[in-house]
């Protein structure tokens, strides 16, 4: 069959949809304002050209019909109902305009109620004589996808700091906090000069041609089960921080409709047009075969149970083919050398550092020590920024060494100082100088890793913000002995001095009414067991006010030194 | 402490003890002899400091009546269904079995000051050297009209842990749905200042879930009361509407009650209630008086070593005794028995007598994992024990504060427990 009748009706359509722009904009301008008037008017008479043109379009089809004769009378009569049908509908549109400048001339004294520009009417998707126009609100509802030159883009902006914040909020959970991916969630960054590998890691930053389609689909499909919760400003902040993840930007940078345009993508010019239905497909030209394509008895070579997808006979699963396959290749995990590859992007891991990650460490000294009570908003910024922290580094009760070490009683803590986790040379050294962790040399690891230890192999670029430093240090100090991480001490000698065990017996009894003397505890912590200088030292911190709680604050407050020293030798007798 | 086999065993042998102590005690003794009579806060406490601290050097006994104490602390929790009884159960076996105290369970009915023995109800005589009273309350007769302690059952007090406790929580899940809980609540000085209005609080928290519709309402004599701020907050953010406090500015000060035709009549309103919580005006416990050691309700007492100021070789603990500024509360009978049980030794074994310090803390329950909680430390001043220093709950608090309090509350029940009873 000849394309040419499909190509006239296109044509049709096309003028259609011009009729039905225009009447469109008349309906929609049913405003009533003098101005309002004189626009009808105008697309009045613009309907009236277009209802012209069609009658010449009927024209053209009968000629084209003419040459058409070949065809079949069925096609013909098709053809000429559906361009009497066009005609008759121009005219149809003509009389409602009509009425309606009727209308709108009557109601000429209103005044304008819905200003609206003739490109803020988009296309009706309706017959022409049923419903109404869609309202502009409607329309941009609906018109939300952003082209490759950054047409469509809202107004808005959004810098990579924030963007760090909201992605580490909504976004980390699947695709890590440094859009590594986790498990098998998309891995959103690195993965450059791999596409050409066997198994390439296709992110935003190696493979996303259009910076246009990450706006556009976080916008429209993230988070996952949550979509159309971002904001137009959180969607530029989010794709701030891919960028900044993928290190085509810096840190400083702020994405809006303007700064768009500046950012080109590494893989913008590897795609090529698909050529392959006039390259390829000719090949195979063949109808393809649905019935006995194979030549000989039908065999059974697999089964899905192969696949640990359907349970076997004996309702076990068995190993999966891709497990099995796997431990073949020497027990390698799906994902997490890609997981690995891009933490360290850009970096240089050496191998033979790689921490050993079942390293058991000694269990933090146990200790009555109650979290502080640091500034709560602070604390909360802490615990949010840590989160970045998390895939590496555990805190806790119980928390090993992961990637990075462990960061239970950090403060006080020798630089390099947990044993059997395999340091970089920085760390080592800073080790045999007897360097101390504290709120001082934290601050400035925090603020730029790379600077302050040059050659650490934690990958983190730094906080950037003072805030976020001072949060992530007040969060750690909850997880270390507390007089100890704000700097508090005793001196040498209030701690050497010796107390009277038989008054710390009896002083001890105002202890016993809430601490049990067996060392139970059933939401108070235990007393016994601290060690001296422990307990000396967090009976004068609360004391002087460092620790907070209401309950020892007030009763360290009329404790004496002696009668501190007193306790700790009563306590220290019991431990014996 | 649940009751478990160390606990049965010790019990068992302070039963065989309660038979043989009097005949024991007839025979004369070379060691110095303490009795401590009432076995809650106060007294196990000092039975328990005295007997572990002289090793051996005395003689000490102690007299209770129930072979099973249950607490009023946390009562409360019991009867909003937070706290089951069993939680609030302690028995005497470890103070007999690892303390060597002759726990005697009977009734002190009487003291002979000249001779210096008490009265047992069942019979015998049990002379002390030093006798350590701690019996907590009583109510003080008509202080309520129309309530008398016959009339308990109807209307109960459940102002002593136990029985009256459970009888008051069988009362509020009977209650009719949209029926009336009422309370009169007690003039001051009372045991456990804040416990009225955590029970009021816990019943609304069973009533919210089970009987959403009834209403709570409290005849206070008082003008104020304990953390008020504290609780009216709560009370407002989690049961608007259910509670009605009405104060002695409108006639909370003047009621009557008829346990028989389940009626409260406030000032000449007559309500019929379908619970009615009867707290009336406490006094020292009956042995107090009956030893001759009290000044109008009270035991008033040296706030250096408790002892009374009728008779150096009578201490009197806890609520019975007037003493100052510390609230009547378990924690401050523990605190109090520590310092008498320290002098106590100090003067019948020359053990070190050290300075008195007291200190005392009480938490409450709101709602559910929303404690809050006020305390103070004390000093002994030659007229009485002085407050030193203090805090309370704020209003406003995190809900991760008031959970931090409430499971504190629960480390503080479990360490006075074991410091009670061992």
């Amino acid at each position: 069959m000849s394309k040419f009748p499909n190509a006239n009706l296109a044509v049709l359509a096309a003028g259609g949809t011009a009729l039905l722009l225009g009447v469109a904009y008349g309906v929609s301008t049913t405003g009533y304002g003098n101005d309002r008037i004189e626009t009808l008017q105008a697309s009045l008479d613009e309907t009236r050209a277009t209802a012209s043109q069609r009658s010449d379009a009927v024209g053209d089809l009968e000629t084209a019909l003419g040459a058409l004769q070949a065809s079949t009378d069925e096609q013909i009569a098709a053809l000429r109902a559906e361009a009497e049908q066009q005609a008759n509908t121009a005219q149809r549109q003509v009389a409602a305009l009509q009425t309606q400048l009727q209308s709108a001339q009557s109601a000429a004294a209103m005044p304008p109620v819905q200003p609206k520009l003739a490109q803020d009417v988009a296309e009706p998707g309706q017959p022409l004589d049923l419903g109404r126009a869609a309202l502009p609100q409607e329309v941009a509802a609906w018109d939300v996808d952003v082209l490759p030159d950054g047409r469509g883009l809202p107004v808005g902006s959004g810098d990579v700091l924030t963007g760090d914040e909201v992605f580490s909020e909504k976004c980390a959970s699947c695709h890590g906090d440094f859009a590594e991916g986790r498990d098998n969630w998309p891995v959103l960054a690195g993965g450059f000069d791999t596409l050409a590998d066997r198994d390439p890691v296709k992110t935003v930053g190696s493979y996303w041609p259009y910076l246009s389609t990450v706006w556009d689909y976080v916008h429209r499909s993230m988070p996952f089960g949550n979509a159309g919760s971002l904001s137009d400003d959180e969607v530029y902040a989010i794709t701030a921080y891919i960028l900044y993840s993928n290190d085509l930007v810096e840190e400083d940078f702020t994405l809006d409709q303007d700064t768009f345009a500046d950012i080109s993508m590494p893989n913008r010019d590897g795609f090529v047009p698909d050529n392959r239905p006039e390259t390829e497909y000719t090949q195979w030209r063949d109808a393809p075969c649905m019935t006995d394509c194979k030549s000989g008895p039908a065999q059974i070579t697999r089964r899905s149970t192969d696949v640990g997808v359907t349970p076997a006979d004996d309702g076990s699963m068995v190993e999966s083919f891709m497990e099995q396959q796997l431990a073949a290749l020497g027990g390698v995990e799906w994902g997490k050398e890609r997981v690995a590859g891009s933490v360290h992007m850009g970096d240089n891991p050496e191998v033979d550092e790689e921490p050993v990650t079942q390293t058991t460490i000694d269990t933090p000294p146990a200790t009555a020590e109650q979290a502080s009570a640091p500034d709560p908003a602070q604390l909360a910024t802490g615990e949010k920024v840590f989160r970045r922290c998390k895939s590496c580094h555990a805190v806790g009760d119980g928390a090993k060494n992961k990637t990075g070490p462990h960061l239970n009683d950090v403060f006080g803590r020798t630089i390099g100082g947990i044993d059997g986790f395999k340091y970089s040379p920085a760390f080592q050294a800073a080790s045999q100088a007897g360097q101390i962790w504290d709120a001082d040399s934290l601050a400035a690891f925090l603020g730029s890793p790379k600077t302050y230890l040059e050659g650490t192999k934690m990958t983190f670029a730094g906080l950037r913000s003072d805030a976020d430093i001072a949060g992530v240090i007040a969060y750690l100090t909850t997880y270390s002995t507390p007089a100890v991480a704000s700097g508090f001490s005793v001196d040498a000698e209030v701690l050497a001095l010796a107390g009277d065990p038989e008054y710390g017996a009896y002083l001890s009894s105002e202890c016993t009414t809430c601490h049990q003397a067996d060392g139970s505890s059933d939401g108070i912590p235990p007393i016994v067991g601290l060690g001296r200088n422990a307990f000396v030292t967090a009976m004068h911190a609360y004391r002087a006010g460092v620790r907070e709680h209401q309950v020892m604050q007030m009763i360290t407050g009329r404790l004496s030194d002696d009668e501190i020293a007193a306790l700790a030798a009563y306590f220290e007798d019991l431990n014996d | 402490m649940k009751p478990n086999r160390r606990a049965f065993l010790g019990t068992a042998a302070a039963a065989s003890a309660a038979l043989a102590a009097p005949m024991t005690f007839a025979a004369g003794h070379a060691k110095p002899r303490v009795v401590v009579v009432g076995g809650g806060a106060g007294g196990a406490t000092a039975a328990r400091y005295i007997a572990k601290d002289s090793d051996g050097a005395i003689d000490v006994t102690l007299i209770e009546p129930t072979r099973t104490y249950y607490t009023c602390f946390f009562s409360n929790l019991y009867i909003g269904g937070i706290k089951e009884i069993d939680d609030l159960g302690h028995t005497y076996g470890a103070l007999a079995s690892d303390y060597g105290i002759n726990v005697v369970h009977d009734w002190a009915t009487g003291v002979d000051r000249d001779a210096k023995t008490v009265a047992l109800a069942g019979g015998g005589r049990v002379p002390y050297d030093k006798l350590i009273l701690s019996p907590g309350i009583d109510f003080v007769d008509g202080a309520v009209p129309g309530w008398d302690l016959s009339a308990q059952n109807a209307m109960p007090h459940a102002y002593k842990a136990g029985s009256q406790s459970e009888l008051l929580r069988a009362q509020l899940r009977a209650m009719p749905q949209g029926g009336l809980y009422a309370m009169v609540a007690p003039p001051n000085p009372f045991r456990c200042p804040p416990g009225p209005y955590e029970r009021v609080s816990m019943v609304a928290h069973w009533l919210k879930a089970n009987n959403p519709t009834a209403k709570i309402l409290i005849a206070d004599p008082k003008e104020g009361f304990s953390k008020q701020g504290l609780f009216e907050e709560g009370w407002e953010k989690y049961y608007g509407g259910m509670i009605t406090r009405i104060g002695p500015d409108f006639g909370g000060d003047n009621v009557t009650v008829d346990p028989v035709a389940m009626t409260l009549d406030i000032d000449g309103d007559v309500e019929n209630v379908d619970v009615c919580n009867v707290i009336p005006a406490m006094k020292a416990g009956k042995i107090a008086h009956d030893a001759g050691v009290t000044e109008g309700n009270w035991a008033p007492v040296n706030a250096a070593d408790m002892s009374t100021k009728a008779d150096a070789d009578i201490h009197v603990l806890g609520d019975s005794s007037q003493q100052g500024d510390m609230p009547k509360s378990g924690f401050s009978a523990n605190s109090q028995a520590k310092v008498c049980a320290n002098a106590v030794r100090g003067a019948l074994t020359g053990s070190t007598v050290f300075p008195a310090k007291f200190s005392n803390t009480c938490w409450s329950l709101i709602e559910t994992n929303d404690g809050v909680k006020v305390g103070a430390t004390y000093e002994a001043t030659a007229e009485k024990i002085a407050k030193v220093d203090g805090f309370v709950s704020q209003t406003g608090e995190s809900a991760e504060v008031r959970e931090a309090t409430y499971v504190e509350s629960e480390g503080w029940y479990a360490g006075i427990a074991a410091d009670m009873f061992g």
